[in-house]
């Protein structure tokens, strides 16, 4: 069941400020996240209780008061708008672009890496055996650091 | 008249490798456990909202869950919050199944460092159920390492290192430190039959619908029921029922839709975690028992312990692809694990090696702190994703009498059952090792090359390794179970999870906790007819 929240004019613009374009990614205004958001309960629960804490003109002092002032109410509202837009196709796209990260589930493809290389044990193989053996250690030791 | 020769409560890590051992020495064993199986075609890692699924539905702390085989645990007192799962498997569904042994000092820190108290029993004591553990479970590594004690050559070749893996042991090795790469009970390679190798793909914790990274429902559990064992699903314990002599003849329970039931059996084993199994035991009051089963002298839910865990991540300027390959393990430095006098704490930590995450989680700050929201958010992600490599500082938590779980006075879970608190606190000598172990963190991060490194003191969201709260002992009065896992008070009630740990060490429990778990059964097969009378 969709929430209220789709159809509150304040959530679109509050958006635009949180996540704007910028670096090749689009703004989260422009996806569509309004409905994204509305259609997950906890994600529009969280929006809520941040619009809530807004007064009724927002800008980046704004929100930043709230960040300050009331993190149990910010901290949710934004891992809500990060949890809309980096689950958006389009948002993954530009990130396959720019890193080599595949815009797709995990599975069933994984990632081909290359097989682990004895090599790299050259220096920790080469010790001698060094761990604590307590049949023959007879280090003596304060009694009592703590009980 | 009973029901099964033994009742096991909790099909996880402990239940399932002791479910196993009796099972294939004729014993008939019933398990209750309060979840269910997992649907391994119904995992989201083909669905695109995955990284929000990891957040929310299948996140690993019950508390954010809230799944119906879940209880809700009261943790407001508590410096590091739990995490759970409450299925057939246990907490291994959502593990990063990193596998190593405790170290042969771990047992004799009394003895060695004059803290805490020495285990009943030994490392060497341990080892074949740990080459049996390691068999059954399926693990990759590599032996030889010098820092260990020798062990058997390991079921499958390790797994893949990575560019991050890579740059930090070369740093290591720069610094003199020894390292060497991590077990996991993860397949390298196919294995068992029906488990595929590892593809790298990262989210473990999510689950592994190849069935490369082992959880019990996958490696004990289809061998314990194939030997005759039984598992009944949605069952939660209410009670573990006692007799006038006060001795334990099985589970009172309800069942999926809610109808109380019993299960009787001579033999009882409690397998539900550090939490649950210390719930159980307290709610489990009666005339000869009234402050909880095993709880004559006040110890049952005393002496929890978590292995504190600090962070540091690296950034680097190169493109590390930290987001392929299994997210918890790759390489291990234990250099810092034993006590050193020059130090201010007494015992140690290891270093775990994390690679990146995936884009939701850089976002909201799994390794590093959340992005910033506003025009600077993206160029900051670009900065860091995939770029990061992390070393946890995970820390030996001395057992304190005043770290606890008691049963809340108000929370309950869905049918009515006083829900567990967990009251948790670090003390100094934590602090201390944490804050050394990030500076020796930061130092091998720089080495490497990293731009930037971030530390986080504490990590909240770390409670996966709860225990020592039905600990072992020989004496009763300041123990709850004997050296072979049987209640004081209750000899055939046995504590076989981590509850049963005297002290934590500094590394991941599950393979001692499955170790032990074997071994109390085979304590059990050879006094079969003792403990039963």
């Amino acid at each position: 069941m969709t929430h209220p929240l789709l159809n509150d004019p304040r959530l679109a613009p509050l958006l635009a400020l949180l996540l704007p374009g910028g670096a090749g990614f689009p703004s989260a205004a422009e996806l569509g996240l309004t409905s994204r958001i509305a259609d997950d309960r906890r994600l529009a629960e969280a929006m809520a209780g941040l619009l809530d804490a807004l007064p009724p003109r927002v800008g980046p002092a704004e929100i930043a008061a709230v960040e300050r002032a009331r993190p149990e109410v910010f901290g949710p509202a934004i891992v809500a708008v990060y949890s809309a837009y980096y689950t958006h196709p389009q948002v993954l796209a530009v990130i396959e672009a720019a890193t080599g990260y595949r815009a797709a589930p995990p599975q069933p493809e994984g990632y081909a890496m290359p097989p682990f290389d004895p090599a790299m044990l050259a220096v920790p193989a080469a010790r001698g055996s060094h761990w604590r053996d307590p049949r023959a250690d007879t280090t003596e030791t304060e009694p009592e650091k703590r009980g | 008249m009973s029901d099964s020769d033994v009742l096991i409560v909790g099909a996880g890590a402990s239940g399932a490798a002791a479910a196993w051992r009796l099972a294939t020495a004729g014993f008939s064993v019933t398990c209750l456990d309060q979840g269910g199986w997992t649907d391994y075609e119904a995992m989201p890692h083909t669905r695109p909202d995955w990284e929000l699924a990891r957040q929310t539905t299948h996140s690993p702390a019950p508390n954010i869950r809230k799944h119906a085989w879940d209880y809700p645990v009261e943790d407001t007192e508590a410096a590091i919050k739990p995490l759970m799962v409450n299925a057939v498997g246990g907490s291994t569904l959502a593990w990063g199944a990193h596998f190593p042994r405790f170290r042969p000092s771990d047992f004799r820190v009394r003895s060695l460092d004059g803290v805490a108290q020495d285990w009943p029993f030994d490392y060497w004591d341990l080892e074949p159920y740990y080459d049996l553990n390691d068999r059954i479970m399926g693990v990759s590594g590599i032996a030889g390492d010098p820092g260990n004690p020798p062990r058997a050559a390991r079921p499958m070749p390790p797994l893949a290192a990575g560019a991050g893996a890579a740059r930090v042991a070369a740093a290591f090795d720069r610094l003199g430190w020894h390292w060497w790469p991590a077990e996991a009970a993860i397949a390298s390679t196919p294995y068992d039959g029906d488990r595929a190798a590892c593809n790298h793909c990262g989210p473990c914790d999510l689950g592994c619908p190849r069935r490369a990274r082992a959880s019990t429902d996958v490696t004990y559990w289809p061998k314990a029921i194939a030997a005759g064992a039984r598992i009944v699903t949605e069952a939660r314990v209410f009670e573990i029922e006692t007799d006038g002599a006060g001795r334990a003849t099985g589970a009172a329970y309800y069942d999926a839709a809610g109808i109380a039931r019993r299960h009787r059996a001579p033999v009882v084993m409690l397998a539900a975690n550090g939490v649950g199994t210390a719930r159980l035991m307290l709610l489990s009051q009666s005339a000869r028992h009234p402050a909880g089963l095993g709880n004559a002298h006040d110890l049952v839910g005393r002496h929890l312990m978590h292995h504190p865990t600090g962070m540091a991540t690296g950034v680097f300027a190169e493109p590390l692809e930290g987001f392929k390959g299994p997210f918890a393990v790759s390489i291990l430095c234990q250099h810092f694990y034993e006590t050193d006098p020059a130090r201010a704490f007494v015992r140690g930590f290891q270093m775990q090696l994390i690679r990146s995450d995936a884009p939701l989680g850089t976002a909201v700050g799994v390794y590093l702190p959340r992005l910033p929201w506003g025009a600077a958010h993206h160029r900051r992600f670009l900065d860091v994703f995939g770029r990061t490599a992390s070393l946890t500082v995970t820390t030996e938590d001395l057992p304190n009498p005043d770290n606890r779980v008691v049963l809340d006075a108000e929370l309950t879970d869905t049918h009515g059952i006083p829900a567990p608190k967990m009251i948790y606190r670090l003390d100094d000598n934590t602090k201390s090792m944490i804050a050394y172990g990030l500076e020796r963190a930061r130092e091998a991060l720089t080495e490497a090359g990293a731009v930037d490194v971030l530390t986080q003191d504490l990590v909240e969201y770390a409670g996966f390794h709860l225990l020592g709260t039905a600990r072992m002992g020989h004496d009763r009065e300041t123990s709850v179970i004997d050296g072979w896992n049987r209640v004081h008070d209750c000899p055939n009630l046995f504590v076989i999870d981590g509850s049963a740990f005297v002290t934590a060490a500094a590394l991941n429990p599950t393979p001692t906790i499955q170790a032990i778990a074997l071994r109390a059964a085979d304590g059990l097969i050879r006094n079969r007819r003792k403990v039963a009378a």
